[in-house]
């Protein structure tokens, strides 16, 4: 306890909150710019943290991480384009609010959900670490398989009115996930001898190219008139969120947060699985699931509070174990380090004092998180006033800007301007395109623990069915989509009623 | 932003001794320095190293930039193709000439002229601690007692600790009896010996030291000629009789054609910054042994490794 008191009277000095106040805006700023990814931003402070005092580095690298999660939600809300990886499922039902005028409500409900989620983070970090990372080891290749199987029939959840055309949608995403370097014999595929493609197609051109590009296309489809028209001024009516709605998203944002930080704490696996994991549950629970898509508050609330659950999660096999549970924490790992703190299964017995330190920063990035965002919001929400004139150009410029910036390679921004008319085309002929995310997104994960099983079993299935916790999500995975299938063909009698009264696009 | 106006202060101040012994008309701009893996990953956390003194040795401060992909191809093309005057360098770690004959690359071994070297890693091979064995022999008797048991894990095909790994196995003659399974990254692996999924893991010392000391993972043996500062009790695979003793080089490298006058400009002062002690010091914190050589021997180095891992990916069977 005494020592606890004592790091904790560490962060009471101005230069600490100052340096997790500055981390918020470098993570809010470098999350909303698609092509700067949370981990990015991290790299990017790190030689500045390297010249700071311990707890102000750590507070500068905490608050960077809350608020690259938050900030992502940022661009996919307004501007239709996840500026991480973990937003994508932000944008589904994001974009549709601001379109209906309420960019305010939903960048509202992404930030108390962002900062619910950081909250619930951090205190199952606190609360259950040990255990936690016990089990986190216990997910071998056929676990990670079954995970990423139930992932995957989370497709049919939001395949939208055509189960066919969704699952068309998720094998494109799945076939473009295998171009690139073979993960287990190294042999080059689909790549046609182009060394830009040999790592795969880079998750950012297909984001950016079937969320932003493909709007952008869509709009500017709709003729010139659109283009010059006032923003709408009719729906700006039901912009502001109530606590009566927040309260509302409790059960939701609190199973999402668990979600997060059970999936953040396994070495590897993504945040933007967790938020697809989480929507697909929100909307599992939900009385009314074929609103999704169509903006509802659940479907941000729930990816929002997931992706910043997963930051508590990550720091568990970190602290724990000496693992790194995602790239963000990867690069932690070189910033405590060269602050004298050596992330390992010894940190809790020998040096509780850090453990601390990173629980309290963690736990003041998301108060200050809070009140930075609450700042932030009415500047953001101000875009989607501009006339659209101004307006797409501009979001055009951040797109080619972005995609280049994250590897600094041309290639990259000409596969995303491809992307933009696969995804204009899909999105024509109503192909639904979180399918084809989700698929792509977890592709090379299935693949890789698919093929390292069997690698480990000699090429035998029973392993997937022989070891308990592999077992259960195979069967979780089986009974998910049947039900998911089942509610599909029965929403799709009843969905056009749904479409004609909302009044809103013709197919949302 | 301030720490670029530092750099920007102490390259000014920087500026009147610089000149005094780099050639007179280089540099006049900011150098880059080209990764080619991920930011914020171990190769780029050392490449940062330099930067801190750049202003003061180099006369202008040293920007990294990372190209990430194709196991370092990527930033390596960008350098063999950038003009050749001494303003595009490469930080490249063995991955290089192991692209060169693993790969087909649009670069070649002539491509690049050493510059300095800047670090010296020794991998090793590292089990769970209560893996029935705990050195080589006992290792190569419990593979061949329990045929398909033994698997081992790497950060990737053809990547360094993928060549040395297969190395240290092929030098105890066990590389048919064994698995191999890549993982994403050497952390994946460790975890995976962890959770008891597979049983070893090819990595560098500084991933494994803590779990090593917290009595969690053991080290089989370490690929380098001598014990290592680090890990004093680990024992060589040499000293076990097995002839392993490839360790990973890291250093800066400039294009080819780079004129002599502007290589001689960057040796002397790479040579300064890797061999001051504040480099030394930030290097030691980071894992990194503090070790240096320069241009010509670096290049001679460069092209000894690249005829013997080409041999040798042959004779492990990487390659044909």
């Amino acid at each position: 306890m005494d020592i606890l008191l004592e790091t904790a009277l560490q962060f009471v000095s101005i230069q600490v909150l100052l340096g997790i106040v500055a981390g918020v805006i470098a993570g809010i700023i470098g999350g909303g710019l698609p092509g700067i990814s949370p981990s990015m931003t991290i790299a990017l402070l790190l030689p500045i943290s390297l010249y700071l005092p311990t707890p102000v580095a750590i507070g500068l690298m905490m608050g960077a991480y809350q608020g690259a999660m938050f900030g992502g939600s940022i661009s996919a809300i307004l501007i239709n384009t996840p500026g991480t990886a973990s937003a994508a499922a932000t944008t589904i039902d994001g974009y549709q609010m601001a379109l209906k005028g309420q960019s305010g409500k939903a960048l509202k409900m992404a930030l108390y959900a962002s900062c619910s989620g950081g909250v619930i983070g951090t205190i199952i970090l606190l609360a259950m670490a040990k255990p936690l990372s016990t089990i986190a080891l216990k997910f071998g290749p056929p676990e990670y398989f079954g995970l990423m199987l139930l992932s995957l029939a989370l497709i049919a959840g939001i395949s939208g009115k055509s189960l066919l055309k969704g699952l068309a949608s998720a094998c494109i995403g799945l076939l473009l996930a295998t171009v690139g370097m073979d993960p287990i014999y190294g042999t080059r595929r689909f790549t046609f001898r182009n060394i830009n493609l040999s790592d795969g197609i880079q998750t950012l051109s297909v984001f950016i190219g079937v969320f932003a590009l493909t709007e952008l296309l869509t709009q500017l489809s709709q003729g010139r008139a659109a283009l010059y028209k006032k923003a709408d001024p009719l729906a700006v009516m039901d912009n502001k969120l109530s606590f009566k709605e927040y309260w509302g998203q409790r059960v939701n944002i609190i199973k999402s947060s668990i979600i997060g930080a059970l999936i953040g704490v396994l070495p590897g696996i993504g945040g933007s699985t967790a938020c697809f994991v989480s929507y697909a549950e929100a909307q599992r629970r939900s009385k009314h699931p074929e609103k999704f898509g169509t903006g509802v508050l659940e479907g941000v609330a729930a990816p929002e509070a997931a992706n910043n659950a997963v930051a508590g999660g990550a720091l568990v096999p970190l602290l724990t174990l000496g693992i790194p549970g995602d790239v963000v924490t990867a690069i932690l790992v070189g910033a405590l380090i060269t602050h004298g703190i050596k992330p390992g299964p010894l940190l809790f017995i020998e040096d509780i004092g850090s453990v601390y330190t990173v629980y309290i920063a963690m736990f003041l990035a998301v108060i200050a998180l809070l009140f930075v965002g609450q700042l932030g919001i009415p500047v953001f929400a101000k875009i989607v006033k501009l006339r659209k004139a101004t307006l797409l150009p501009m979001i055009l410029i951040i797109c080619v800007v972005g995609t280049y910036a994250s590897r600094g390679n041309l290639f990259d921004v000409a596969l995303m301007i491809l992307f933009g008319a696969v995804g204009f085309t899909m999105n024509k002929n109503k192909f639904p395109i979180p399918p084809l995310i989700i698929a792509f997104v977890i592709g090379s994960q299935l693949e890789t623990s698919l093929r390292q099983s069997l690698i480990l079993s000699d090429y035998n299935i029973s392993i997937f069915f022989t070891r308990p916790i592999s077992l259960v999500l195979m069967i979780v995975s089986v009974v998910f989509c049947f039900f998911m299938v089942r509610r599909n063909r029965k929403l799709a009698n009843k969905t056009t009623i749904v479409i004609n009264d909302s009044g809103e696009k013709e197919e949302a | 932003m301030t720490r670029k106006n530092l750099a920007l202060c102490l390259a000014l101040l920087a500026l009147v001794p610089a000149t005094l012994f780099a050639a007179p008309n280089f540099p006049v701009k900011p150098v880059e320095v080209i990764v080619g893996f991920a930011a914020g990953g171990g190769t780029h956390l050392a490449a940062e190293l330099l930067s801190p003194e750049a202003s003061k040795f180099l006369g202008q401060p040293i920007q990294v930039t990372c190209k990430p992909g194709a196991g370092g191809a990527i930033g390596a093309t960008a350098v063999a193709t950038a003009r050749a005057d001494g303003y595009t360098l490469l930080y490249a770690t063995m991955s290089l000439p192991i692209s060169l004959y693993m790969d087909s690359v649009d670069f070649s071994e002539n491509d690049f002229v050493g510059v300095a070297l800047a670090s010296n890693v020794a991998p090793l091979m590292a089990v769970k601690a209560d893996a029935p064995f705990s050195n080589a022999k006992e290792m190569k008797a419990w593979i061949a007692a329990n045929p398909g048991k033994f698997s081992w894990s790497h950060p990737g095909v053809g990547s360094t600790l993928h060549v040395l790994g297969a190395n240290m196995l092929f030098a105890m003659d066990v590389t048919k009896q064994v698995k191999e399974v890549p993982f994403k990254g050497t952390n994946e692996g460790i975890s995976a010996v962890l959770g008891g999924h597979v049983t070893a893991v090819s990595s560098f010392p500084a991933s494994i030291l803590e779990q090593v000391r917290a009595g969690k993972m053991k080290i089989i043996g370490v690929s380098s000629p001598v014990r290592i500062a680090e890990l004093p009790n680990a024992p060589t695979f040499i000293e076990q009789g097995y002839n392993a003793i490839l360790t990973s080089t890291r250093g800066v490298f400039a294009p080819k054609k780079t004129p002599k006058d502007v290589l001689a400009a960057l040796d002397v002062a790479f040579g300064k910054i890797i061999q001051s002690p504040d480099f030394q010091k930030r290097a030691i914190t980071l894992g990194e042994p503090a070790v240096y050589a320069d241009s010509a021997e670096f290049d001679r180095m460069y092209h000894e490794q690249c005829v013997m891992i080409k041999a040798l990916l042959k004779e492990i069977g990487l390659t044909k």
